[in-house]
């Protein structure tokens, strides 16, 4: 575990070095994240302006849902959005031979070796607009509560990153130019969505199938209501555990498929 | 100036093979999204509405402001054309010298590959509103005719030759700064949201919608949907497609500046 740590503070210090080499391009990508914050809320503060609830939410409270799924994106983007888009362009180059022999996991090094360093100025931006949304709504919440829900949203990551991860593995059967990520973008927009305005069998495929939203709003869902309710925290631990599962299942599979640089 | 026409089609043509050549992502792309998008927007304007009680919100009925946003980002992707890639990567590679010796314009070469792309996305909007169409059916009171298509089509062409020269302008950046991809996404989140590409703009507060009238991104998106569905006349279309062709020239001009002056500075051995 230790030996994790001290290879994944090298790459962070690499990853700084690396930005501030590019410093231009540095603040170009913070100045582009802070305008799709801006965007999302602006979105929600229109919606909200026509109607003063959303599935059972007031104006405060898709603020604080808004601000949890941009801490997620954020987190995203900094700890394994751009790994997984180079993850492709490795296998498909066969670059993923010189992971593969490394004493570390495969998993771990092509995940997680690319820190984004700008968007981790922007993870500061994302938790403040979250700090922000939490001290201005109109109740408070228990301490408690806030760090369940801040547990909760990393767990929306971790399911995030699954989710990822099993629409960038295919490449190893498709070698196409990026697996099926461009559907993943399409599809985490659902994530973006209230999950009480989904009923029915659209209910069933954004909390079981594809389960966007267990990522942001399920959390917030738990920081609003009175009680918690555990059923809801079951659901959420027993969709990423399966996951999870899935995706360690078909990593494994997928390098079994791997014909190396012919690929 | 006569050779115009043959080369430009052959440019044309090789770039819709290019983009055929990965058909399944191409279509497969496009049936998620919008699926994605209606199942999203559905449920969305169906809890706003259920909670206000009220026909209409921004002047739109449910029915049609679900329609709305389907078609919207059908727009705005056809609009963008060839968003990515139009001259950057020749700039940090050193390729682009081949466009300072060959007999073809630059511009012009840029401009046909992205129309082949406007072309393309442009069939799947018309698909994308066949299947709507057939299937839901079109909102009630939506006039839409062959002739108010013609003029959705004609506006969002013209459209799309502005969105050109913005992205071109940002691309040429490239000519002085190591990283150019972040402003194009930029351009994307500004022109989808204040284009009308997320939310239709008469449901944004009064005061914004009249700054954004003199803004060029209104007739992006917004422009030539309200004309395919039929909400704009003539006139309207005259006048939207003039204020296209202003704002084309002054980004264009802008563009041919940017172009001297980093062409001036292009070493051509690439970054």
């Amino acid at each position: 575990m230790l030996r994790y740590l001290r290879l994944y503070a090298a790459f962070v210090r690499f990853s700084f070095s690396k930005a501030m080499v590019f410093r231009l391009d540095f603040s170009f990508r913070i100045v582009m994240d802070l305008i799709y914050y801006a965007v999302n809320l602006a979105f929600y503060g229109v919606i909200t302006s026509h109607s003063e609830q959303l599935a059972g939410w007031d104006s405060g409270q898709v603020r604080i849902f808004v601000s949890g799924y941009l801490l997620l994106d954020a987190i995203a983007m900094t700890l394994f959005s751009t790994n997984l888009w180079m993850f492709s362009k490795a296998v498909n180059t066969g670059e993923l031979d010189y992971h593969l022999v490394r004493p570390v996991s495969s998993l771990f090094f092509l995940s997680l070796r690319e820190f984004a360093a700008n968007s981790f100025v922007n993870l500061l931006m994302a938790a403040g607009i979250m700090a922000w949304a939490i001290g201005s709504y109109s109740e408070s919440f228990s301490a408690g509560r806030v760090i369940l829900y801040l547990a909760l949203i990393l767990n929306g990551t971790l399911l995030y990153y699954v989710l990822q991860m099993l629409t960038a593995v295919p490449v190893f059967w498709t070698q196409s130019g990026m697996g099926l990520q461009g559907l993943f973008h399409q599809m985490a927009r659902l994530m973006e969505r209230p999950d009480g305005v989904f009923r029915g069998w659209s209910r069933k495929i954004v909390t079981i199938f594809v389960p966007f939203a267990l990522m942001a709003s399920f959390p917030a869902r738990v920081l609003f209501s009175a009680e918690v309710d555990y059923g809801l925290l079951l659901h959420l631990a027993a969709v990423t555990a399966a996951f999870w599962g899935i995706l360690l299942f078909v990593w494994a599979r997928g390098l079994r498929a791997y014909s190396s640089a012919s690929s | 100036m006569t050779a115009l026409p043959t080369w430009a089609w052959r440019v044309a043509d090789l770039e819709v093979r290019r983009l055929f050549s990965y058909r399944v992502d191409f279509w497969v792309s496009f049936v998620v999204s919008t699926g994605v998008q209606l199942l999203a927007s559905y449920f969305l304007w169906l809890a706003v509405f259920e909670h206000t009680g009220r026909d209409t919100v921004g002047g739109y009925s449910f029915q049609a402001l679900v329609y709305y946003s389907m078609m919207a980002p059908l727009f705005t992707r056809a609009v963008r054309g060839k968003e990515f890639g139009l001259i950057s990567d020749e700039i940090y590679d050193g390729s682009l010298s081949r466009f300072l010796l060959y007999p073809i314009p630059m511009f012009g070469y840029k401009l046909t590959l992205h129309a082949a792309h406007v072309g393309m996305t442009s069939l799947q909007l018309l698909l994308g509103f066949a299947a709507y169409a057939l299937t839901a059916g079109l909102p009630a009171g939506h006039t839409t005719s062959a002739g108010s298509i013609a003029l959705g089509l004609s506006a969002l062409l013209a459209a799309s030759v502005l969105h050109f020269f913005l992205s071109l302008i940002l691309e040429m950046v490239a000519f002085w700064a190591e990283g150019i991809w972040s402003l194009l996404v930029m351009l994307r989140f500004v022109t989808s949201f204040l284009g009308g590409g997320h939310i239709p703009l008469t449901l944004f507060p009064e005061q914004m919608q009249q700054a954004m009238a003199w803004l060029p991104f209104p007739y992006l998106v917004s422009f030539p949907l309200l004309c395919f569905q039929g909400e704009m006349g003539l006139a309207d279309w005259a006048i939207g497609v003039g204020a296209i062709a202003a704002w084309s020239l002054i980004f264009g001009l802008i563009a041919l500046r940017v172009w001297r002056k980093g062409t001036l500075q292009f070493t051509g051995v690439g970054m």
